[in-house]
């Protein structure tokens, strides 16, 4: 019985990893240009904000908790980058301070609701609405042009021949793998999403833990408002609309439960290339947008049929 | 040093309450101390003080280990020896054992986790504890009983001169309470204190060195074990003398009401279960925790699909699909958990009362509070139940009252057959009392009740036939001349029947 449980638990954990092999496989057969180096390179450059946005997410929703906020401060963080972008500073300045916009937006969302007691929603909600208009204000409402030449070049470059993007992406990935597998603070994220109280009772700051998650989440997407920026070389007031819901698709889809406590960095990496391989294997199909829209929805929702299920049985 | 714990004049003001007013306890090293006192005594409150969950009011002092004692939160009682074992079971189900066993002081090394140290010190305390898990292993496939265990683990872990143990045998049988009694005793050996919270009166006289007694936030008085006996303690606790525990009421038995047979559930947790009860009496459930029998009563009541099994009430074949199926046809559940699955505890009073009925709150179609508030008065009056008025919020309410609004809203429905699984578990003794009564005024009317509990002398002075289960079997029935505590659990611990 232990090794039959073994067995269909391995299943259940890699099953995502499973579809998206044969997706890949699939889409290789009908298009082989889909695995050509120009396409591979396009699909990393298109994971890579969301790919960042999601790792962010992962804290937040390990902690039990989720940000609709991020999509709106990846633009405020943006103006801000591009406006300082615009002259001649080392551009270490204007990253470090959209890191910091997006960091104080986290630590705001956290305290209202660890210590304000506010729902995750609600509370996400409103900077979600606040942090947009923010965007709208610093730059009065017109995207920021004539970035320095450093910066525009910056996203577009390659290390190594990977694009630069996706290298800030590997780097989040793997600082972020290792706080939450190997690190105390890692694993009281899950001992609070896992059990609120059990964690305050066992000694756990959890109002602490809490803020953090969203710090986290905040400055990462601080950090993806720098990289947008420079992606597409101006700075967009309305950039990364709903992109919190592409974060928290990820997550859901790369196995992290909404209930907080259950997820792995792995998880979250497939969640984020399955989405992004169906958005690029269906444009190169040539699905229409449409479609497209309806089958991440139906995928959505099929992750977390899973998901549920999966709890179920093991209950 | 004589104590190893002494509180002296504690006191605790709540807005409006006042919930403990200069009480003391002194804890020797090396024995287990009974707190006991019916709920809102002010233990609870107490121990929370002990935690640092609470601050007390100025004026008490606390003495541990010969030092003045002092903390803020729980981490901190922890670090200074004073563990506690929660009356609401704390396991983080995701997670594995040896993760669960140092939350909060995770092994580490520059806020490293030291992943192999940790499993490796688990695994010794486990061997010590004597029991068979895998540190690896996931909270959620190990029993209510194994987890509870892990929980003693983690505060034996922590080097704590005193442990805390607040109803740690409301979820487990007697079997495993009898595995928990020997770690208990075990520590208490080694020169560990246990503060030991139960409403189990056996327990108490089974495990326990001396008392300590509280009532309506005030000490009552303390001694040996040796030198109190039940009855004297319940004077104690209640301040009048109960004389009967297990009042049982005589009641006409008449025909047969309701009949289930060869009940088998999908998942298989009940196999092959027959049982029928009359008019005006009342059956009593045993057996062990997992032996299937509220996973029996909601098979028969709907809530998981049966692959066998046919249902008679009056005579008359029920086809149960849903819960509705069977409330129609006069069956009420009260069940086990009234927290998840009794109550909405954000709703009032009224909202429960006439939430199963609520076609009698109705007026020209349409839900009419004032009728509900009519009809809630009626039972809060007949069942006693303790609130500032019919609006209050059933979360406010202790266990016991929030039980009864459980009853009443079934009561309303006006059911014959009333079946209750653990109506009276983490109650206090006079509300225990009153639910007993209720349920002998219940048949005395000529309903029938069926009711399902794991304390067996519950079940002997209250029922008038017992049916055992084993491992989702059922093991034997027992009519109440035939009654003896050694039968049921001979019956309840066999397996091969």
């Amino acid at each position: 019985m232990g090794n039959k449980r073994k067995i269909s638990s391995l299943i259940s954990e890699y099953f995502i990893f499973i579809i998206f092999i044969v997706l890949v496989a699939i889409l290789a057969i009908m298009k082989p240009s889909f695995i050509g180096p120009r396409n591979l390179t396009n699909i990393m450059k298109q994971a890579s904000i969301n790919g960042i946005l999601a790792f962010g997410m992962m804290f937040v929703i390990i902690s039990g908790a989720f940000d609709m906020s991020v999509g709106s401060t990846l633009a405020f963080s943006g103006i801000l980058a591009a406006l300082l972008g615009k002259g001649q500073v080392p551009l270490i300045v204007p990253m470090f301070v959209a890191m910091l916009a997006g960091l104080c937006v986290g630590i705001i969302n956290g305290v209202g609701i660890a210590y304000g007691d506010l729902p995750p929603f609600i509370m996400t909600l409103g900077t979600q609405t606040a942090v947009r208009g923010l965007a709208l204000l610093a730059c009065g409402g017109n995207p920021v042009t004539g970035l320095s030449e450093n910066y525009r070049a910056l996203a577009a470059g390659k290390i190594l021949g990977i694009p630069t993007i996706a290298v800030f992406t590997i780097v989040v990935i793997i600082i972020c793998s290792f706080v939450a597998n190997k690190t105390v603070y890692g694993r009281r994220v899950y001992s609070c999403g896992g059990n609120l109280q059990a964690a305050n009772v066992s000694g756990i700051n959890t109002n602490f833990i809490r803020v953090s998650t969203f710090a986290i989440a905040g400055l990462l997407a601080g950090l993806c408002g720098f990289l947008m920026t420079s992606r597409v070389t101006i700075g967009q007031p309305t950039a990364g609309e709903s992109y919190e819901m592409d974060a928290i698709t990820a997550c859901v889809v790369g196995g992290v439960s909404m209930s907080g406590g259950v997820g792995k960095p792995l998880g979250v990496v497939i969640g984020t290339l399955l989405i992004t391989v169906i958005a690029n294997g269906l444009d190169i199909l040539g699905v229409s947008a449409y479609w497209q829209k309806i089958i991440k929805g139906i995928i959505i929702v099929a992750a977390v049929l899973i998901d549920v299920k999966r709890k179920r049985s093991k209950a | 040093m004589e104590y190893i714990l002494e509180m002296q004049n504690i006191s605790k003001t709540f807005p409006g309450v006042k919930a403990l007013d200069n009480v003391q306890l002194q804890v020797r090293p090396g024995e287990v101390h009974a707190l006991m006192g019916e709920n809102g005594a002010g233990k609870s409150t107490l121990m929370k003080i002990l935690m640092g969950i609470y601050t007390m009011d100025e004026g008490g002092s606390i003495t541990f280990n010969g030092q003045p004692y002092h903390v803020h939160n729980p981490k901190e009682a922890m670090d200074t020896g004073i563990a506690m074992i929660h009356q609401e079971l704390n396991p983080i189900l995701d997670m594995t054992v040896y993760e669960n066993i140092f939350v909060g002081r995770e092994i580490s090394k520059n806020g490293i986790v030291d992943k192999k140290a940790e499993i490796r010190e688990a695994q010794r305390l486990i061997e010590e504890c004597g029991l068979h898990v895998s540190p690896t292993e996931t909270l959620r496939h190990l029993t209510v009983a194994q987890c509870q265990l892990i929980e003693i683990i983690k505060a034996i872990s922590v080097n704590a001169k005193v442990i805390i143990m607040d109803e740690p045998t409301a979820a487990i049988t007697d079997r495993e309470v009898e595995l928990l009694f020997g770690h208990i005793r075990r520590l208490r050996d080694s020169g560990v204190a246990i503060i030991y919270i139960s409403h189990r009166m056996d327990e108490i006289f089974a495990i326990c060195d001396s008392i300590t007694v509280y009532r309506d936030g005030q000490y009552i008085g303390s001694g040996k074990t040796s030198e109190l006996n039940e009855a004297a303690l319940i004077k104690m606790m209640v301040g009048r003398e109960i004389t009967d525990v297990f009042p049982k009421l005589e009641a006409q038995i008449g025909d047969t009401v309701f009949e289930a047979r060869h009940i088998t559930r999908e998942d298989k947790k009940v196999r092959d279960v027959s049982l029928s009860v009359r008019k005006g009496e009342i059956l009593g459930i045993g057996g062990l925790v997992g032996a299937g029998r509220s996973e029996l009563v909601e098979g028969i009541f709907g809530m998981h699909k049966l692959s066998e099994g046919e249902i008679f009430v009056k005579g008359r074949q029920v086809h149960v699909h849903s819960p509705a199926d069977i409330i129609k046809e006069g069956v009420a559940l009260v069940t086990e958990d009234r927290k998840v699955t009794g109550l909405n505890l954000s709703g009032t009073v009224n909202d429960n009362i006439t939430m199963v009925a609520i076609k009698k709150a109705l007026s020209n179609g349409l839900y009419s509070s004032a009728i509900a508030r009519k009809l809630s008065a009626e039972y809060i009056d007949k069942l006693k139940i303790k609130t500032p008025s019919g609006d209050q919020i059933v979360g406010n309410l202790s266990g016991g009252n929030q039980q009864k609004v459980v009853i009443s809203k079934w009561l309303l429905n006006d059911p014959d057959v009333i079946i209750m699984d653990e109506p009276t578990r983490g109650i206090d003794v006079g509300a225990k009392r009153d639910i007993y009564l209720l349920i002998g005024d219940l048949v005395q009317h000529g309903k029938a009740v069926i009711l399902i509990s794991s304390e067996i002398p519950e079940l002997m002075g209250v029922c008038d036939r017992i049916a055992v289960m084993a491992e989702g079997h059922f093991a034997g029935e027992i009519s109440r001349e035939q009654f003896s505590q050694e039968t049921i659990m001979r019956l309840a611990s066999d397996i091969a029947v």
